[in-house]
């Protein structure tokens, strides 16, 4: 059996669409003692209904940090500084922490890359999916563990009827992930917030994973993915964000970003795929700057003007495709940039594909203003 | 290093594992007594030779890691023999044990764990030479110094301790660590499993060209395809505690032979977002290695199961037949076809569900299906099982499949023995 599921066709009426989830410039500073490490710095983004938004980074780069801001679901030392986050119509940001507490697991709902962070040892797991059932709907506990059952048949467990009373250790690492999966669906939430889910199981568990976040996008739910595996994103993103070092570095639709890699930091690391690749080693994390383009000492385009102030501004590249590099800015000149993206498409293994082929959207190629997604920057 | 290396130079492999099994007993009571046993590594055969790099694939309770223990002898095994430069190492004496270990090196997936955090990295590089009796401080210190240089690091960063050092880096230092005694073999356990993509990336390059460099050996365990595409010369697929498939890597990935090798390498999203399909195997879940599957372990959940020659029937309806008594034999029932009330099902979303044939030329095939259905949409899965193992009979279920060589590999699977009539899976 085989199964097909295209990236979402982005159309006009989808655009329109209002997001469910809106984050505006959110600043989220650590901690540390060698002073605040800005692990967020000035990130946006927005998801939709039924849309899948990736982001992709390495470990450091904040994406975890981004996505636990959303519910606040932070470290102690991690504070969020600056932005706005708002879900449908409501901001988060000054929502008093009992309120959130009711949106968590209502509206947005967590998976971790670990499951055991989402299972209550001393609980068996079926009490743990009707418990959450109920404290969001009122539902008698019948009829919650019978939602429970189908949830755990839903996200695949086999004999459920079987292992509804079994607790968390009596199950592998990969049905675990399945049930906090379960768990996390059982407040029918909006939104998945979806960090590493697939990261510590097996391929085939992986592809199972796979099908059910594609089955769940399907019926409307949203799911908001961080993930270090481009793999991953190529399997599940409508949308992806780049992120380094706490910045977005590049966002687009799914195939745009894949065809053609427009940061030299998202060319560097499609590159680390491909063993034939003349590869940059990573350098070590002390290195990164906190200003300007963060990537520039790893850089292979690096001039003077990446260094101080803000990240670049976002430059437009065809529908949507937008890229934080001074070289894609109006009066620069992106030539060579360009051809490392040929070089560094996934794609470029396979098919040769001229440029423009392939891309669904009726968008023309070539720059366009920022804000073709329609976010503030 | 890509040519034929079928034996080694001096024509015994460097190593040569026969017929390796590591079973666990499974106990009960407080006499604990024996009920059972887990078979983590049943009967595993393959040669190593110098220099060359063995990748080791699977899911979990493939039994790759208790390989990894027992080639480093962290576990004995419960039956048969691995020789190291032609010698079984379960006949070593203290002393050749004690050169053996100083030649196999381990570097083990998370390298925090790895290293003493209250110890300096230097220490701990040191460390297997004070072991082996080398006391020279001076000479320790300078060996180690090379050896940061050698993997990348600064030879400050030896005083320095593990919490100061990223998870690349560190890894880094378990590859010094490994390399300090000289090591004819290097037995790597998802070494880079816990790191970034463009780290990943370099620590491969490293390993191997140190590996090239010194010619030596590695066993690589891995369940990351692309790692072993990039880093192995050949590639053993284990499933349940057997190899089912080993040859060439290029050969093995490009053209698996074995359904578990094809399921494994289709379950792996392409990088190009448009290509989202992939071959599903008839069931999902991975059997218990305390009981495993008879007759090939594999034939619960492969696509490519084959009928016996009395089963009359269409490929595409014998795929869904058996895909139905199979997901119904291992409780994989979807959500839609379970029945929690006393509501009955409707056979047709039964059939639906499973994409059942319409008709069927055998009657008494017929018949079974109809009642597997009905036992179904009552909620009989028992039933339903009986009435479909009944007819839905395989070989695969029933007789263990040979080691075949295919290709310049082997390969464990029925489609391959001659006796068997059975085309070649898919198209």
């Amino acid at each position: 059996m085989t199964d097909s599921h295209a990236p979402r066709r982005r159309n006009a009426r989808e655009d329109d669409s209002t997001p469910l989830l809106s984050v505006t410039d959110l600043r989220t500073v650590i901690r540390t003692a060698e002073g605040p490490l800005h692990a967020v710095d000035g990130v946006s983004f927005s998801v939709r209904p039924g849309e899948t938004v990736c982001i992709v980074g390495e470990s450091g780069s904040g994406k975890s940090i981004t996505c636990r801001s959303v519910t606040r679901l932070l470290p102690s030392a991690a504070e969020i500084v600056g932005g706005e986050l708002t879900l449908g119509e409501r901001s988060l940001r000054a929502l008093p922490p009992e309120e959130l507490e009711s949106i968590r697991g209502d509206r947005i709902a967590h998976v971790f890359q670990n499951p055991q962070r989402s299972l209550d040892p001393v609980y068996p797991v079926g009490e743990q999916i009707t418990e959450t059932i109920r404290i969001h709907t009122a539902t008698p506990s019948e009829e919650a563990r019978r939602r429970a059952l189908t949830l755990l048949r839903r996200v695949g467990i086999p004999r459920a009827h079987e292992r509804i009373d079994d607790y968390p250790h009596e199950f592998s690492g990969g049905m675990q992930q399945r049930v906090a999966v379960a768990i996390a669906l059982a407040g029918e939430p909006e939104i998945l917030v979806a960090d590493e889910p697939t990261t510590a199981v097996d391929a085939t568990v992986q592809a199972r994973l796979i099908e059910l976040f594609r089955s769940l996008t399907d019926e409307g739910t949203a799911l908001l993915l961080v993930t270090h595996d481009l793999r991953i994103v190529s399997a599940l993103a409508d949308r992806v964000l780049v992120m380094y070092a706490g910045t977005v570095v590049e966002r687009g639709p799914v195939e745009r970003v894949f065809d053609r890699p427009l940061h030299p930091y998202t060319q560097a690391l499609f590159r680390s795929y491909d063993a034939t690749a003349d590869r940059e080693s990573a350098p070590p994390r002390r290195t990164i700057p906190a200003d300007g383009c963060r990537f520039r000492p790893a850089c292979p385009h690096a001039v003077e003007r990446c260094a101080g102030g803000d990240q670049p501004t976002f430059q437009g590249h065809g529908t949507d495709h937008e890229v934080s590099c001074v070289h894609f800015e109006p009066d620069a000149d992106a030539t060579a940039v360009l051809a490392d993206a040929r070089r560094s498409s996934p794609g470029r293994a396979m098919e040769p594909r001229r440029d423009g082929e392939g891309t669904q959207d009726e968008g023309s190629e070539g720059p366009e203003g920022p804000g073709a997604m329609g976010e503030p920057e | 290093m890509t040519g034929e290396r079928s034996s080694g130079d001096s024509g015994t492999p460097l190593l040569s594992v026969r017929n390796l099994a590591v079973h666990y007993p499974i106990t009960k009571g407080w006499l604990r007594r024996e009920v059972g046993r887990v078979r983590a590594v049943d009967g595993l055969s393959f040669d190593v030779d110098r220099g060359e790099a063995l990748g080791l694939v699977g899911e979990s309770g493939s039994g790759k890691t208790t390989v990894a223990h027992t080639l480093c002898r962290l576990e004995e095994p419960t039956d048969g023999e691995i020789r190291f430069r032609g010698q079984p190492i379960a006949d070593q004496s203290t002393a050749e044990r004690r050169s053996f270990t100083r030649r196999v090196g381990l570097v083990v997936q998370d390298p925090h764990e790895a290293f003493n955090p209250r110890m300096t990295v230097g220490e701990a590089v040191a460390e297997p030479l004070v072991v082996h009796g080398f006391d020279d401080q001076g000479r320790r210190e300078a060996i180690v110094a090379d050896l940061f240089e050698r993997v990348g690091l600064s030879t400050t960063d030896t005083d320095r301790f593990p919490h100061e050092f990223s998870g690349g880096e560190l890894q880094r230092i378990a590859i010094a660590r490994a390399l300090i005694t000289n090591p004819d073999l290097i037995v790597a356990d998802e070494p880079t499993s816990a790191l970034d993509a463009r780290v990943r990336a370099d620590i491969l390059d490293l390993l191997d060209g140190i590996r090239r460099e010194h010619d030596i050996a590695v066993v690589f365990i891995s369940h990351d395809l692309d790692v072993v595409r990039r880093f192995c010369d050949r590639v053993a697929v284990m499933y349940l505690g057997e190899i089912v498939e080993t040859g060439r890597t290029e050969r093995v990935l490009s053209e698996p032979k074995h359904p578990y090798t094809r399921v494994l390498l289709s379950a792996v999203p392409a990088l190009d977002p448009r290509e989202r399909t992939h071959e599903r195997p008839l069931t999902d879940v991975i059997p218990d290695p305390a009981d495993p599957p008879s007759g090939c372990r594999f034939h619960t959940r492969c696509p490519a199961v084959i009928p016996d020659p009395d089963v009359t029937i269409l490929p595409e309806a014998w795929r869904s037949l058996v895909r139905f008594r199979f997901t119904v034999e291992v409780g994989e029932i979807p959500p839609e076809l379970a029945v929690d009330s006393d509501e009955p099902i409707a056979h047709d979303l039964v059939r639906r569900t499973f994409d059942l044939p319409e008709r069927l030329e055998d009657e008494t095939l017929q018949a079974a299906v109809d009642g597997a259905v009905a036992a179904l949409a009552a909620g009989d899965e028992r039933e339903a099982v009986e009435r479909l193992k009944a007819v839905l009979t395989t070989p695969c279920e029933r007789r263990e499949p040979a080691v075949e060589t295919v290709d310049g590999g082997t390969v464990r699977c029925l489609r391959y023995e001659s006796d068997i009539d059975a085309s070649p899976p898919g198209r």
